[in-house]
């Protein structure tokens, strides 16, 4: 009995003890004492084609290492060569992360995975690469042109455009993830709390334990390409079927501005078709910066729409139709356009016609095409010019080069006026990469691309997180606010307003075969604001009056909890991208029509019978003397979304290993996670693990005992008077 | 079932029900005959239908240990190839491993 109450008291002593000592009673788990959890989801990951996976993956528990920012030739040594704790996760600077660097790291076997810094908006942490950066080939989109069957010009033999391009993209490193880091807290935490304190080696020494390690997980469920991967996600073995991966894809907007019926037949040769593309790629998820690659384009493009407001009538009335065209997908081979061309060719563009009972849209075949002009880049202007390309192969047909004479001729003059001085490229070269080539695989139509370089790509940074605002002079002084920032007119606003009203004036005149009046010439004008504030919501912030007055009330909420611009990456099939609806809610708005009478949600729709039009209901401007709430606007027009999903995934039995069309998907995963923690040294862990097998097999003792004395510690008062009589 | 319970002539019933099962295509079915029937057949004091359980028993086990065999060198070859035999060993496949070949 005495040594048992002895016992029990110790253990209050102890209890008692362990209270004191930690007065205030917390309740933090003890895997946040443990973790120190990053923020950053910005992830390089998986995608597949027909015949290979590219991208990162990290092992299906992720990947540790011990961290080491990678800040000299010295930390190389120690990292590939000298440092006795390996495996590494390494920091680098972004000017280090190209792929001589990342191709050694990835080889040595000695580390496990890469952060990449990348503060963008601070160029002493995160300088630019001098001689550029692309994480696409040096010949993008190469063998799904128009040239993949020339020998001349196929594998840009003539010119290589993205010389930069190291298809950094297009490498394969599998269980070796890695993660831009793109907020100062995350690298504060990486470099002041974890490397400096606990790993940086002094003098060549390293540190003694505990240490830091870093563990990157973004494991990827999609594996060898794209062939495996869709058909073991449509295998129905499995109660519960897994997806592997999806298709890539989003929706092209298109937008004619005749609302020609099904029952009036389309004059052969009566559309012209002005193009741009909406898409990008980059190593990272979520840092799809995109300044020259698609947005100069875009905003050009948009505001040549904006431009023609005021003359649509006319345009409605000439034979010709005007078609205005936003390609999605064209960065994994031309998804979008050569969706357009397959439904074209099918007779189901814009839409398969079934039914007779309503007015719809004519459909548009190939050959109802008479000319395509194509935006590229036009951010970096080469000798201050912006350049015509033409395709030398269907210039051979004299029909053909006569009508690309006349476009040039008709569109010099006019840009000549306005300051915008437009140079042609040699006979000889052929087209940059281009949408239109998905349409010259097919037939020759007379086409020319307008872009800002004459050979090789002006723009450094093609295709990466550094094709950032600032370097095609978009970026604003410091000093100003959001709302001074809204209306500021950059240099860029400028060269992209003159630009826009040339292509305007040409369209005009090409469509209507009129000759421009002064008088029209003030009416077919771009607007020097609306472009500022288009070039402010794409690049700067999506939280813009403009997006805020085109969003749907379902998109609100995305809209109002945006933090930075909205990612132009294609994604995948069965999501619509935010900033495809939002273009296309801008390009209804300047190529149709306001219904002012209708002013409840409910009331805009189509009627039944006239299909032809699309009615789109926006939250519109603030009702006057209101801070937040808006009137809502209805606006009818011919601009609608067209699937861009590659034929390749709805033709059956098609032969994936045609190259035909696009196969690219995109693997699905289930976390990226990037943490930080402290791994004591080996003999500590021996010690630990042999301290809870020790207490693990005193407390067995001690239950043991417990039972076998129960009765003299339970039932020692009436163990007499309990026993039943024998 | 407890065995204990059951009348000899019954056991051998019993044993001679899963033995004969057990070339259905059940090498389950001799398994679990071999273990249940092993004390009747071996350790328990002579009785008269003893000598056939324990032959049933035997040959149970025989069959169990060829499936075993079967089993594994299938098992050794599927896995080992299942990569090199892409679409085929995804449709013998009832689960299939995220991520890999």
């Amino acid at each position: 009995m005495a040594p048992v109450a002895s016992l029990f008291s110790l253990y209050l002593v102890i209890l008692f003890i362990s209270y004191l000592s930690n007065n205030s009673v917390e309740c933090v788990r003890t895997k946040k004492k443990i973790y120190l959890d990053l923020v950053t989801q910005n992830a390089c990951f998986r995608v597949l084609n027909a015949t290979h996976q590219v991208g990162c993956s990290s092992k299906s528990g992720g990947n540790v290492g011990v961290l080491h920012y990678l800040e000299g030739q010295d930390d190389y040594d120690w990292v590939l060569k000298d440092g006795p704790h390996t495996p590494y996760v390494v920091l680098i600077n972004s000017e280090d992360f190209h792929r001589e660097k990342v191709q050694q790291l990835f080889k040595s076997g000695r580390v496990n995975g890469i952060l990449v810094v990348n503060v963008l908006n601070n160029s002493t942490l995160t300088p630019l690469p001098p001689n550029g950066f692309s994480a696409d080939k040096d010949c993008p989109n190469d063998n799904y042109g128009a040239y993949y069957k020339n020998d001349s010009y196929k594998h840009c033999k003539s010119v290589k455009w993205n010389k930069p391009g190291e298809a950094l993209y297009f490498n394969d490193y599998h269980d070796f993830p890695m993660f831009a880091i793109s907020n100062i807290s995350d690298l504060n935490i990486l470099i002041d709390q974890c490397y400096r304190p606990f790993n940086q080696p002094g003098n060549g020494v390293a540190k003694t334990y505990p240490i830091c390690a870093v563990e990157l997980s973004d494991s990827m469920d999609a594996a060898k390409d794209s062939i495996t991967c869709i058909r073991r996600s449509e295998l129905i073995t499995n109660l519960n079927p897994t997806k592997y991966c999806d298709a890539m894809g989003d929706k092209n907007i298109i937008s004619t501005i005749k609302a020609i019926p099904q029952n009036v037949p389309r004059p052969a040769k009566s559309v012209i078709v002005v193009a741009t593309r909406m898409d990008s790629i980059s190593m990272f998820g979520y840092e799809y910066q995109n300044s020259d690659t698609t947005v100069t384009g875009i905003v050009a493009l948009l505001a040549a729409a904006q431009a023609l407001k005021q003359v649509k009538d006319d345009l409605r009335a000439a034979t010709s139709d005007l078609m205005f065209t936003f390609f999605q997908g064209e960065a994994f081979d031309y998804i979008g356009s050569s969706r357009m061309v397959y439904d074209m060719e099918l007779n189901h563009f814009p839409y398969d016609i079934t039914d007779n009972s309503s007015l719809q849209l004519q459909n548009i075949h190939l050959n109802h095409i008479s000319h395509f002009i194509e935006l590229s880049q036009l951010g970096h202007r080469d000798q201050d010019q912006l350049w015509i390309h033409s395709d030398p192969i269907s210039k051979e047909i004299p029909a053909i080069s006569d009508e690309v004479k006349k476009l040039i001729d008709i569109i010099k003059p006019i840009g000549e006026k306005l300051n915008v001085s437009l140079g042609e490229t040699a006979a000889d070269q052929p087209l940059p990469p281009a949408s239109v080539q998905r349409f010259l695989r097919k037939m020759a139509i007379p086409s020319i691309v307008i872009t800002d370089h004459q050979k090789q790509y002006t723009n450094k940074y093609y295709n990466s997180r550094f094709d950032l605002p600032r370097n095609i002079n978009a970026d604003y002084p410091p000093t100003l606010n959001d709302t001074e920032k809204y209306d500021y007119i950059t240099e860029q606003a400028v060269s992209l307003t003159n630009i826009a009203t040339t292509l305007a004036r040409f369209l005009y005149k090409q469509t209507t075969g009129k000759q421009l009046t002064p008088d029209l010439e003030n009416k077919i004008q771009a607007d020097e604001k609306e472009i500022a504030h288009l070039l402010y919501c794409f690049l700067e912030s999506p939280v813009c009056e403009l997006f805020k007055q085109s969003v749907s009330p379902e998109d609100n909420k995305n809209l109002a909890s945006a933090k930075k611009p909205f990612p132009f990456y294609v994604g995948v099939d069965y999501q619509t991208n935010q900033i495809t609806r939002l273009a296309h809610s801008i390009l209804a708005q300047y190529l149709g029509d306001r219904m002012v009478n209708i002013t409840k949600e409910a009331d805009c729709k189509q009627p039944d019978n006239d299909k032809r039009y699309k009615y789109l209901w926006m939250q519109g401007s603030l009702k006057p003397g209101t801070t937040d709430t808006r009137e809502g606007w209805c606006i009818k027009s011919t601009a609608m979304l067209h699937k861009a999903k590659s034929p390749a995934f709805d033709i059956d039995d098609y032969d994936w290993l045609s190259g035909e069309y696009s196969t690219w998907t995109e693997s699905t995963w289930t976390v990226t996670k990037v943490r930080a923690f402290l791994i004591p040294s080996e003999s500590q862990e021996v010690l630990t693990l042999c301290v809870g097998l020790a207490l693990f097999i005193v407390s067995l003792g001690i239950v043991y005992f417990f039972n076998a004395s129960s009765d003299i510690i339970f039932l020692s008062t009436n163990t007499a008077s309990d026993t039943p009589p024998s | 079932m407890d065995l204990r319970r059951v009348q000899n002539e019954e056991k051998l019933n019993l044993c001679r029900k899963y033995y004969i099962g057990g070339f259905a295509l059940l090498p389950f079915l001799w398994c679990i005959n071999s273990v249940w029937f092993f004390n009747e057949a071996f350790r328990k004091p002579q009785f008269d239908e003893q000598k056939q359980i324990k032959t049933y028993v035997i040959r149970s086990m025989i069959g169990t240990l060829i499936w075993i065999a079967i089993m594994i060198t299938w098992v050794v070859i599927f896995q080992l190839n299942r990569s090199k035999w892409g679409a085929t060993a995804d449709y013998m496949s009832f689960i299939i491993p995220k991520g890999e070949l």
